[in-house]
Order: structure tokens, then C-alpha cells, then sequence
């Protein structure tokens, strides 16, 4: 890291660079985490520091990808707009062009955990969608990363007041994965007043390719953020996604599913942070684990004093499904006023012998049974979203977990 | 022959009863003075000091000297509560109050005894224990235990007895299950420890009454650093249960405990704990059992006094169908921090384990549950439930819950639940609707909260705790 402070001064000479390095400096300010004195800290997928090095250091390029034929509104290629469709009321552009034009908003929130704030002291390209108010529209958003390039990207999303949207975001390599590298990104999400966002986001990344990601959401009085996320592919992934629910009456819901197979580690944290009155969350997340790889589901249900007649819930359950692969969690609840509501729970086995026996029973053999009882695991979780293409490809998944 | 109580009359023996009950009944303090003190701070020659005037063999002074090393390299936790108050420098870790250690209450000096009377400890020995230790500032005073036990094999006393009667029972167990190495706190009471007790039960030996060591500490800056080892060697049964109390001072003291339990192999160990020192005290045990093939090892405890306390009974589920259970109370009341929880390492196939956390924060008092539960790979078939629940009475009152669940053994099930809310407004209706006041349903909804892990607590000491948890309702004004 000793080269870091020069490449900053000469990579980042732009209206960011006070933000980049305060954020710099909280990184450095942050201590890794260690489990030695106690089982609380314990980093889960290991990032090495050489994977944080090469995050921050990496550059990516221009990423060339033919547009043709793609079912998509917006195709990225290493974080920069390649092709993209008009859509009325929608504002889509490269975040380094329009650095000037983002609300003050943007540089005062700078993230809570180490890994982010490196990624907002480096990163170098990204996207920036501005929703108009008032308006119902749907985005369909297709984004690779070459499989051999680190680097990190930082992403806005506004959505005006009483905007309806619905974005679907896929992430995938392009080319083979070479050299480990690690690939960092951190969306911010502002909800006006009175705005509904379901965000449908997938990740399928090579499994060569090391992906930290931080979904980030800010929501005013009465917005409504539904995400679904799906971490299917990366080798080593963390995946954290938080919303701090400022407004009166936000509501707030999660519905995670996370595959790992192979040595995959992942790491999922969904949490709420919750400030205004009258607002809820309600956290459900599912897991399969498969090979060696392991799968932790962690997150706070946070509501904090000012916000009194809230409610937050949190719910993890992990299939574990072979001898070798491993799960953990580690549910929190912080709960700073008396007049709330919450509760958490997780739970992690195998298939149930039971419902197998009982499929088994009615002429379905262990296998089809096992599929059975997995998918409609995920099922659960995914049926919920209003995006078909979304749900396709998750059962796609579902099924491919079944060996 | 018991009369059935009406609820009205219920209610009123509960407001009656908390008339008599003030916190000076345990609060006070003796003008007693130490016959020996090493004085304020903790270095290489108060160590030394100790072990002299112990006159220990030498392995165990250069033990201690080690333990000291490990304490002064290690840093203070990252996590957890804030400790910045712990005044190591003006604590005196080692005071002897007596040159003698008694086994009749006539042969303790007359002040000490008075206290351990006010507390109600010879009373209680006499009606419903096996034997008892008593232990106060650094050393045990008094020790007895009945001779049909006695007679069968058994040994409780406090540990420095121990380690003169029986150097070699204690060594095989000495520092084996929480060595001095596991943490800061545990390397502090490797250097400094004092008193404590040692129990052993031996092969198929049931002990039908419970035994008892009380602790006390009486002078302002001071530190007590017990060690307590319980042995239920196989197929024996025994209850041990330990009560510790505090005066409250402006300066605040520390208390670093070592508590080491052996299961061994079909034993039945149950320990029970209810610590209720002053606010002026830094409550930071290290509690650890090994339980042995179908060991049962039952921890009860109820955690109500202190500034802060942070204790984690961990069993580590060594043999095959080895079974543990913790059952906890914490009341976390105003200006006090309670960072509570338990561990369960399943180690062996078909192992159980039940973890049930209740906490109640109370004005600006917050309670913290941290566990962990571990199934490492071979534990097959194995199972656990941890189940935590919270009531938060005031609107700045805190509850905080970190639980970790780590699952290595893809046979193995688990689930986990948590819960954190006020007094229900429909059970106070229901029973407000029945003619009670709000706050004696507020009342009555509280200990019905309580109920789960109370019932598991033997009557004294359940009827002691009701006691606490209503007064400090008391002090809100929500009863009587």
C-alpha cells in the first residue's frame, strides 16, 4: 500500500478527491479484523491484503463487447456504459462524467466497513442512473468485468419521489479468469419520499475471480426498497447490503439467496439501520451449500432511538449439503428504544430425511427428491420478485445445484 | 400444607415483601481490615508475594510468573463493553482477612462471621446444603461438608486446601480446561488467583443435596481472582452452586474468577450461579466445563449485579451423547451493562445442547447476549437450540444480541431464535381487565417472562432473585 497515496494524487484529480481521501484514511484507520481474541470477529472469506492491494491499485480498461443481441437496456464492460436505450424519465451516464452533477448527498456517505472504504478511495469507473420523479419504469442492466482485470467501481442510483422502478442487474466475467483478481464495487442507493424500488441483483461471476460488493441504500419518509439478491458464481465473495432507513415509514425487505459449490467462500450481510418512525424491515435469506465451499449469512436488525413504533425482522437457513463444505451465521439484533418489535432467527441442516422419505415414498427417487425439496427452498425466497427474467434464471440455479 | 394463593393475594404478598427489601441488605460493608495486603498495583514481586506467603510449591509460583508474562503481552479485548475503567494500578489483587481457614463457624472471627450471617449462609447450610465454602476478599474462611459425604469420598474446600491435602488430585485438573493462556482475564487469575473451591465427587456417588460456596468481598479497589475446579468423576451426580455479593464504593473493584468443570464419563453436573455484586465491581469470569461421553452438564445462572459483566459459560461436548443446557438470567439496570451468553462446542456424535438467554434492560441498562454454538465436523447427528429472549422496560433501555452459529457437520441440525420487545400493551389489558394495576400486571408480566429459567433455580435462590428483579422494579416505581 506505501504506493498508494502517490497513485491517488495522480489518478484522482477530480471533484471526488477529498472524498477519496478522508476515505482512504478510514481504511487505514480501520484495523483488520481478527478472530484471536474472540469468535465475534472473525473474518469469514479471507481477503488478503495483496487482494485489497490489487482492488485498489487496478485500473480497469476499456472492455470491448458487442452489444448485438444482448436483452438488455444498459450493457456494461468494466464498470463504463458500452451501449445503453433511451428510456423516458431515465438518466444513465458514466459517474466520472458526471461527477459535477451529483447532489452533495453522495460525498457525505462514506461507507462503515474497511473493505468499502477502499473502494471508495479507488475506484475508477462506474455508472450514475438518475430516475426522474413520478415516473414507473423498469431497467434492465447486463455488466462484465474482464476476468483477468481488479479494480473497483463506485455506482449511484437516484430514484425521484413516487417513482415505481424495477432494476435488474446482472454481473458476470467476460474471458477467462487469470491472475486472482479482486473486483470491488459500491452502490449507493437514494430513495426519494414516496418512491418503490425492487432491485433484482444477480451475481454470476467465474469462480476464478474474487468479487466484494456493497449495496447501500438510503431511504426517505414512506419509500419502499424491496432488493432480491442472488450470489451464485465468484470464488471468494462478500456481499453486503444495508439500508439506513432515515424517513418516517420506510419499509425495507430482503430477499437473499446465496449457492456455493467447489472451494467457494461467501460472505452475505444484509442488515437494517433503522432512524425514522414507524419503519420496518424484514430480512429473509437462504443458502446452499455444496463441496467444499463454504456460506456465512450475517446482519444486524439496528433500530436505533428516534425510531420507536418499528418493527425488524431477520431470517437465515442454510442447506448444508455436503460432508465437506461448511456454514455459518451470525444474526444481530441492536435494539436502542423499548417501543419496537423484533426478532431474528436462523437455522442450519441438512435435507430433511423426513420430507425425503416421503418423496421417496411416493415412487421419487433421492435425487429428484432432494431437488425437489432445494428448490422449492429458493423457490420460497425468489417467488416474490416481479421480475420473470429474474425468477427464470434462479431456477435455472436451483436446478443446477442438484448435482 | 401450602395454601393456593388468590391472584390479588399473590400480588400483595409481592408488594409486602418488597417493603423489607433494600439493597443495604447486601451493600454494606464491615470495618474489617486485612491481617496481610500486598497493596495497590500488580508486578513480578506481588506475585512472588503471594505464592510466599501461600507458601506454594515451586511450580506453581513460576505458573504464576508465567500467567503474569501472558496477562501484561496480552491486549485488552476489542470487543465487548467498555473497560477502560478497570484502575489496574490502585487495585490491591491480594488482601488476607484471617490466618485461619475454619470448619465451624465458631472458630471464624467474629466480624466476618456476622457478615456471612446477615447474608443468611450458616442458616442456609443448615437446612438445605451438603456442605459449603465461604470465602472472603482473597481466601476461603470456612469450609465444611457433611460426614456421610465425607465418608464416601467426596472433598470440597477451598483451593488453597486443596492444593495442600491434595496436591496431585488438584494437578490433574489445575488450569487443564481454561488454561491461563485463553485470554487476559484468565492470565490475570493464573497470576494472582486465591481461594476458590474444589469439589470432588468420586465414581457413582450421588450427592442429593447441593454444596455451596459464598463469596464476598468488603474493601473498595480491590480485586477477588477465585479458581474453582468441580470434578463429577463417571456416573456421579452433584449440584454446586455459588452466590457472590459486594458493598458498594466509589472506586470500583474487579472480579476475575476461574471456574473449570469436569463431566466425566454418565455423570450429572449442575451448577448454578447467582451473582449479585455491587455497582461498583468488574464482573469478568472465565467459566469452561468438558463433558464426557453421556455427561450432562446443566449451567443455571442468573446475572444481576455489577457495573459490568461479561461472561460466557462455554461446555465443550468431548464424548459421545454428552448433553449441556444453560439457562441464564441478566438484569441489566440503570447505568449497568450486562454482556452475557454461552457456549456450546459439540465435539462428539449425537451430543445435544439447549442455550435459553432472557435478559431484561432496565432504564438506561443494557444487555448484550454473544454465544457461540459449534458443530465441528464428526459431531454427527448432533443437535441445538438456542432460544434468547429480551424485555426492554424503559424507552432508553438497550438489547443487544450477537450470536454465533457455526455449523462444520452437514448431519447436524440447529436453529436459533431471538426476540426483543416490551410489556405487551394486550397482556397488560388482559390482566388490567382482570383488576390489577398497571404496575402490578407490569409486574407479574415480568416474572411470568422469567418463569422458564426461574423454576430451573433451586427455591432459595429463586425466591432471592424474585426478590432483586422486584426491587429493582421497585426503584422504577412499577410495583407497590
Amino acid at each position: 500500500m506505501e504506493q498508494f497515496s502517490d497513485l491517488l494524487k495522480t489518478r484522482l484529480k477530480d471533484p471526488a478527491y477529498d472524498f477519496r481521501q478522508d476515505s482512504f484514511l478510514n481504511y487505514l484507520k480501520t484495523p483488520r479484523r481478527t478472530h484471536k481474541e474472540s469468535p465475534t470477529v472473525k473474518d469469514y472469506v479471507d481477503f488478503s491484503e495483496k487482494d485489497l492491494e490489487n482492488m485498489a491499485t487496478g485500473i480497469y480498461g476499456k472492455l470491448d463487447l458487442e452489444p448485438g443481441g444482448r436483452d438488455c437496456d444498459i450493457l456494461i464492460g468494466n464498470g463504463q456504459i458500452v451501449s445503453k436505450k433511451e428510456l423516458k424519465g431515465v438518466k444513465i451516464s458514466n459517474i466520472e462524467e458526471s461527477l459535477d452533477d451529483l447532489p452533495p448527498a453522495v460525498w457525505e456517505k462514506k461507507g462503515k466497513d474497511r473493505e468499502e472504504f477502499l473502494i471508495n478511495a479507488s475506484w475508477n469507473t462506474g455508472y450514475f442512473l438518475n430516475i426522474q420523479k413520478d415516473r414507473e419504469v423498469k431497467v434492465t442492466i447486463d455488466a462484465y468485468n474482464n476476468g483477468s482485470d481488479s479494480g473497483s467501481e463506485k455506482n449511484i442510483i437516484f430514484i425521484g419521489a413516487f417513482s415505481k422502478v424495477n432494476i435488474i442487474e446482472s454481473r458476470y466475467t467476460e474471458g477467462e479468469a487469470k491472475g486472482n483478481p479482486t473486483q470491488g464495487k459500491a452502490t449507493y442507493i437514494f430513495m426519494g419520499e414516496g418512491s418503490t424500488l425492487e432491485y433484482n441483483y444477480l451475481q454470476d461471476k467465474s469462480t476464478g475471480v474474487s468479487d466484494i460488493t456493497f449495496v447501500r441504500t438510503y431511504q426517505e419518509k414512506s419509500s419502499t426498497f424491496k432488493i432480491f439478491h442472488i450470489n451464485h458464481g465468484s470464488g471468494k465473495l462478500l456481499f453486503v447490503n444495508e439500508s439506513t432507513q432515515e424517513g418516517n415509514e420506510s419499509d425495507y425487505r430482503v430477499f437473499g439467496a446465496s449457492f456455493s459449490n467447489g472451494r467457494q467462500s461467501i460472505d452475505v450481510r444484509d442488515s437494517s439501520f433503522q432512524i425514522g418512525k414507524s419503519t420496518s424491515a424484514d430480512i429473509q435469506v437462504r443458502g446452499v451449500v455444496k463441496g467444499s465451499s463454504s456460506t456465512i449469512h450475517r446482519g444486524n436488525v439496528d433500530i436505533e432511538l428516534p425510531s420507536v413504533l418499528s418493527s425488524g425482522f431477520y431470517d437465515s437457513k442454510i442447506l448444508l449439503l455436503s460432508k465437506e463444505g461448511y456454514a455459518n451465521s451470525k444474526p444481530g439484533l441492536i435494539i436502542r428504544n423499548n417501543n419496537t418489535r423484533s426478532k431474528h432467527g436462523s437455522a442450519i441442516s441438512n435435507v430433511d430425511k423426513e420430507q425425503i422419505l416421503y418423496l421417496e415414498s411416493r415412487g421419487i427417487d433421492e435425487k429428484t427428491s432432494t431437488m425437489l425439496i432445494t428448490g422449492g427452498f429458493i423457490e420460497s425466497i425468489i417467488e416474490k420478485s416481479n421480475n420473470e427474467k429474474f425468477i427464470e434464471t434462479v431456477r435455472e440455479y436451483s436446478k443446477d445445484i442438484n448435482f | 400444607m401450602e395454601v393456593e394463593l388468590s391472584k390479588e393475594e399473590e400480588i400483595e404478598r409481592l408488594v409486602e415483601s418488597l417493603k423489607d427489601s433494600k439493597s443495604s441488605d447486601w451493600e454494606f460493608h464491615d470495618k474489617y481490615n486485612p491481617i496481610y495486603s500486598t497493596g495497590k498495583g500488580l508486578n513480578k514481586s506481588v506475585v512472588e508475594e503471594i505464592s510466599e506467603i501461600k507458601k506454594e510449591p515451586d511450580w506453581m509460583r513460576r505458573m504464576r510468573l508465567k500467567a503474569l508474562e501472558i496477562f501484561q503481552s496480552k491486549p485488552m479485548p476489542t470487543w465487548g463493553p467498555d473497560l477502560s475503567g478497570i484502575d489496574w494500578e490502585n487495585t490491591t489483587y491480594y488482601n488476607r482477612p484471617d490466618e485461619r481457614k475454619s470448619q465451624n463457624w465458631d472458630d471464624v472471627p467474629d466480624q466476618i462471621k456476622d457478615t456471612f450471617q446477615k447474608l443468611g449462609i450458616p442458616e442456609m447450610e443448615q437446612k438445605y446444603l451438603a456442605g459449603s465454602v465461604a470465602q472472603y476478599e482473597s481466601e476461603g474462611v470456612y469450609h465444611s461438608l457433611k460426614k456421610v459425604w465425607e465418608d464416601k469420598g467426596v472433598v470440597f474446600m477451598d483451593l488453597d486446601s486443596a492444593v495442600k491435602n491434595h496436591p496431585d488430585l488438584v494437578k490433574d485438573y489445575f488450569c487443564k480446561a481454561v488454561p491461563f493462556t485463553d485470554n487476559k482475564f484468565a492470565a490475570l487469575n493464573g497470576a494472582v488467583w486465591s481461594g476458590g473451591s474444589f469439589l470432588y465427587v468420586p465414581k457413582g456417588v450421588h450427592i442429593d443435596m447441593p454444596l455451596q460456596t459464598y463469596f464476598r468481598m468488603n474493601n473498595e479497589s480491590t480485586g477477588q481472582f477465585e479458581h474453582t475446579i468441580v470434578v463429577g468423576d463417571e456416573g456421579s451426580k452433584v449440584h454446586y452452586i455459588e452466590g457472590c455479593t459486594a458493598p458498594r464504593w466509589d472506586k470500583d473493584s474487579l472480579h476475575s474468577a476461574i471456574v473449570e468443570i469436569y463431566a466425566q464419563r454418565d455423570s450429572d453436573v449442575r451448577y448454578t450461579s447467582v451473582q449479585n455484586w455491587s455497582k461498583s465491581v468488574y464482573n469478568m469470569p472465565t467459566k469452561r466445563a468438558w463433558v464426557d461421553e453421556r455427561a450432562k452438564m446443566e449451567w443455571v445462572g442468573g446475572s444481576l449485579g455489577s457495573k459490568i459483566t461479561m461472561i460466557y459459560p462455554s461446555s465443550y461436548l468431548r464424548g459421545p451423547y454428552a448433553s449441556t443446557s444453560n439457562l441464564n438470567i441478566s438484569l441489566a439496570g440503570a447505568g449497568t451493562v450486562k454482556d452475557t451468553g454461552a457456549k456450546a462446542i459439540h465435539m462428539a456424535p449425537h451430543t445435544t445442547s439447549k442455550i435459553i438467554a432472557k435478559s431484561i434492560s432496565i432504564e438506561d441498562g443494557k444487555a448484550i447476549y454473544r454465544g457461540l454454538l459449534r458443530m465441528n465436523k464428526g459431531a454427527v447427528d448432533s443437535r441445538s437450540k438456542v432460544q434468547c429472549d429480551a424485555l426492554l422496560i424503559n424507552d432508553d433501555s438497550q438489547s443487544l444480541t450477537f450470536p454465533h452459529d457455526e455449523i462444520y457437520e452437514p448431519t447436524a441440525t440447529f436453529s436459533h431464535e431471538a426476540s426483543v420487545g416490551k410489556i405487551g400493551t394486550e397482556e397488560l389489558t388482559y390482566l388490567r381487565s382482570r383488576g390489577l394495576s398497571e404496575d402490578e400486571a407490569s409486574s407479574m408480566i415480568v416474572l411470568g417472562f422469567l418463569d422458564d429459567v426461574m423454576k430451573e433455580i433451586p427455591m432459595e435462590f429463586a425466591i432471592e432473585m424474585n426478590r432483586l428483579v422486584k426491587l429493582e422494579m421497585n426503584k422504577l416505581g412499577a410495583v407497590g
